[in-house]
């Protein structure tokens, strides 16, 4: 653990480093000129410090360039924020097997909301289509079913999305420390730290993490243009991206539900602070039968499948 | 200084003039090499989409030839341990090639871990204290700390070495030896880090055995000793570079123990997946059988096992070990084996079923290839390089000249071709030179 | 308000399993039949559930026999809820999911599977979307 004189060393070199790393960035802009503002604007993304080091001012500078870029990038006028966790939330999500009919309109809205590319397809959520007699048996799984409707006699469907694991074995893998847990339990992403080894995507055992092999495409139309650092902002190439818990809806004060919650149609998706006694998440988890998915490797999901009767 | 520029001059002399095999050789590389630079420029502008890794199948054939080449580069420890460890004398005086291959092999790890990641600008991130590398708990973290460390002794050691012979005078053994010895441990550590990167990760059962380091060792000892054995075959047929015989015989000695843990190894792992019969067989049989119709890398897999088989025989009968001709096969089928096993045969298998039971069978692209190869060849074109100035520093041949700042060159045609080796045996017939030739 | 959580969305999904929501007289003489006082909330999204409440527990209790997806209900286990969730939250009552007659969940058309990590790259050629 940090002692004082060695939190206060460490401290001491973290603000070295800063100054450096702040005059780099400044130096090499400056060099650039007479550059346009995007140049100057390459340099400062090149230097820039991981998401945990900024300070107060520096994040100010780093979401205004963000969304200058982006409203440039889109023709529409983008934020980005980084509302921080809330205190005392440690959000959990819960979903009725006995109830999901395996429509897939949970995958598409959260597409719509997280800004994901459409060509290369990039779907945060995978639904499962199992045998009700094998239960979850993934040898039998189909992902690309499509039969004319849902559900189909036999079959019963089980989404599949970051389970926002307590004991992540991503955020150990990860070279660069560009994922990692936050105090409400949301595992993110500094997509502007990633460097793109995908060594977080071997370790995931839910496949709920996602490579953008390349930029992406995004349209003006297509773009949600309420965004969150570390959430739903458009993503560059190269890195890795996956469920966030909806970050820029559920921090806000009052919190929005996962757009994939709001969009089911059966009420299969619940979701709510774990910490709160009368939250429906808390009930269900408390009241119903409830597994974890792949529990054996003790990787301590949010994410409970249930089933209400 | 002047010292270092004269010697600067000797080494781009010696690596600019050779035979007619030599230039086509080196040009050929250099073609390779040029070719790779395209691919990687495509790669670099259109994303890694280019390639045939999606998320399933997440790391392909770049990793692949990563984990392979730093079996490749640990290797060479199997020539330090005996000259050092046991004062092996006619071990000891080719230790220092075993050293360029692993520095020439490691550089191709680091080109192959550029060319896989999605951010290649901001690899500045990985560097400790500048960026933020998360060791202890990554173990990539580790790799790049530890591969960095071996290379950077095998460089010191290696320039250390052939410098002081340069200048005719003795290398301090006070120097040497710990670091000859430390890099023991540190061949060992790089091959074990690298192991454990796959070993730890609870998601992927196919790599998720404590048996993953042990084979990695066994088969790397097969790989790198089987290619140092082909060049000091090369070196001893065409330079008056001296090799022994028991030098050679015991490095194909110690593949034969090597290939054997490996085999056994092997046969633990198939035993204990195909009699349990958990759902963890799948990626097991994908590969030896393959699974629900896909079976691309059942060919290439059996193809690896005959190879192995073959040159272990091969390496363990004394005949076929001391016959010239077979030990090339053998050297040849084993470095294809193991290639082939600990390559594909273990990467791709890994994702093959991938966690969610879904089945995307990953052949690598063309681009992917053709930058793998240029890789390759930078990587020949190096040890190519770092040789043929070594070989002349230890034959006496390279030094500094008798005033103290030149250099000297002795013989520069340190590649013969067919004719001169014959007309320099006639000449040897008539007048027998002091140092002996090289055998037959 | 957002397109997850208006009441005309609400009366969609209603509709998608044969309510004849578009026929007041229709409407209204069926929910007459399940109770005198439910017509008049059940065709409207109340931000109260507890009002509603004793309405719907009476035709539970008299017609339906089904306690337990009450209770469920009334904590937000059962049923759709859009909104906040540490705030406002919008509840919707049986009758718009489901048809009384005909309680359980229609089937419906499934949204377009995944493309094929096989076929990434090449989305938008015909070939990519033909069966395998």
């Amino acid at each position: 653990m940090c002692t004082k004189t060695k939190c206060d060393k460490n401290n001491a070199f973290q603000k070295s480093r800063r100054k450096v790393l702040k005059g780099l960035a400044a130096g090499v802009g400056a060099l650039a000129l007479p550059a346009s503002n995007a140049s100057a604007s390459v340099w400062e993304s090149f230097f820039q410090k991981h998401f945990r080091e900024l300070d107060k001012a520096e994040l100010q500078q780093v979401l205004a360039r963000l969304e200058s870029e982006y409203s440039k990038e889109f023709g529409k006028d983008v934020t980005v924020k980084a509302t921080p966790p809330i205190e005392g939330v440690k959000f959990g999500y819960g979903l009725d097997l006995s109830r999901c009919i395996g429509c897939r309109r949970c995958v598409y809205a959260c597409v719509e909301e997280n800004n994901q590319s459409r060509e290369p397809q990039i779907q945060w959520i995978r639904v499962m289509q199992l045998e009700k007699e094998k239960g979850v048996f993934l040898d039998a799984a189909e992902h690309y079913y499509n039969p004319a409707e849902v559900p189909e006699k036999g079959k019963f469907y089980m989404p599949v999305q970051c389970q926002q694991c307590e004991n992540p074995p991503c955020t150990k893998v990860c070279p660069v420390q560009a994922t990692w847990k936050e105090n409400d339990g949301i595992v993110v992403v500094d997509y502007n730290w990633c460097i793109g080894c995908r060594y977080c995507m071997a370790a995931c055992p839910y496949g709920a993490r996602h490579f953008n092999w390349n930029k992406g495409t995004l349209t003006k139309d297509e773009i949600n243009p309420i965004t969150h650092y570390l959430g739903n902002r458009p993503r560059p190439s190269g890195v890795v991206e996956k469920c966030t818990f909806c970050i820029q809806r559920t921090r806000e004060q009052p919190g929005r539900y996962p757009a994939c919650e709001e969009v089911c149609p059966v009420g299969a998706r619940k979701f709510g602070n774990m910490l709160d006694p009368k939250s429906e998440i808390r009930y269900l988890i408390e009241n119903k039968r409830v597994f974890i998915f792949k529990e054996d490797l003790n990787t301590q999901p949010k994410f409970f499948y249930f089933y209400a009767t | 200084m002047n010292n270092i520029w004269n010697f600067f001059k000797g080494t781009l002399v010696l690596t600019a003039r050779g035979s007619t095999a030599y230039y086509f050789w080196v040009g050929g590389l250099a073609v390779l090499m040029t070719l790779g630079a395209g691919a990687y420029f495509v790669q670099l502008n259109e994303g890694l989409i280019v390639t045939n890794m999606r998320d399933q199948v997440s790391w392909g054939f770049y990793i692949s030839n990563f984990t392979f080449l730093v079996g490749v580069a640990a290797a060479a420890v199997l020539l330090v341990i005996p000259a050092y460890v046991y004062h092996w004398k006619p071990i000891k005086e080719i230790a220092i090639l075993g050293e360029l291959l692993a520095v020439s092999a490691i550089v191709m790890c680091l080109m192959f871990v550029t060319a896989d990641i999605g951010r290649p600008d901001r690899f500045w991130h990985l560097i400790p204290f500048v960026g933020i590398l998360n060791f202890p708990q990554s173990l990539l973290a580790w790799d790049v700390v530890v591969l960095n460390l071996y290379l950077s002794l095998n460089l010191v050691i290696a320039v250390y070495y052939l410098y002081n012979l340069y200048y005719k005078r003795e290398p301090n053994k006070k120097f040497t030896t710990p670091l000859l010895l430390f890099s023991i441990p540190a061949a060992i550590s790089i091959h074990t880090v690298t192991a454990f990167l796959y070993n730890g990760l609870a998601a992927r059962p196919f790599w998720n055995a404590s048996i993953l380091a042990p084979r990695f060792l066994a088969s790397a000892f097969c790989s790198g000793p089987a290619f140092m054995i082909l060049v000091f075959l090369l070196i001893r047929r065409y330079t008056r570079f001296q090799i022994k015989d028991e030098a050679v015989q015991k490095i194909a000695e110690l593949i034969a123990y090597a290939m054997f843990i490996n085999l056994f190894l092997l046969g633990a792992e198939i035993f204990k997946e195909y009699y349990s019969g958990t759902v963890h067989l799948a990626p097991m049989k994908y590969l030896l059988q393959g699974l629900h119709g896909h079976s691309a890398l059942v060919p290439w897999i059996w193809t690896a096992m005959i190879f192995n088989f073959t040159a272990f025989m091969i390496f363990l009968i004394p005949g076929t070990r001391k016959n010239n001709t077979s030990l090339v096969l053998g050297c040849i089928l084993i470095f294809i084996g193991v290639y082939i096993e600990k390559g594909m045969g273990l990467v791709i298998p890994g994702f093959i079923p991938d966690v969610l039971h879904e089945i995307y069978e990953y052949i690598p692209s063309g681009t992917e290839m053709l930058l793998a190869l240029g890789i390759w060849a930078t990587g020949l074109f190096v040890f190519t390089m770092l040789l043929r100035v070594a070989i002349p520093i230890l034959n006496g041949d390279f030094h500094v000249a008798d005033d103290g700042i030149g250099f000297h060159i002795g013989d520069n045609m340190f590649f013969l071709s067919k004719a001169d080796r014959e007309k320099r045996a006639m000449k040897t017939e008539e007048n027998p030179p002091a140092e002996s030739s090289e055998h037959p | 308000m957002d397109r997850h959580s208006d009441p005309a969305r609400a009366r969609h999904i209603a509709s998608e399993n044969r309510l004849p929501l578009r026929d007041p007289e229709r409407m209204g003489a069926l929910m007459r039949s399940l109770e005198p006082r439910l017509s008049a909330v059940a065709l409207g999204v109340t931000k109260d559930p507890d009002g509603a409440q004793d309405v719907v527990q009476n035709a539970f209790e008299k017609v339906l026999r089904h306690g337990d997806k009450f209770r469920d209900w009334k904590v937000g286990i059962h049923g759709k809820r859009t909104g906040y969730w540490n705030g406002e939250k919008q509840y919707l009552l049986c009758a718009h999911c489901h048809n009384p007659h005909s309680p359980s969940f229609k089937a419906m058309k499934p949204m377009p599977p995944p493309v094929r990590p096989e076929n990434l790259d090449r989305q938008g050629a015909p070939e990519a979307t033909a069966h395998h």
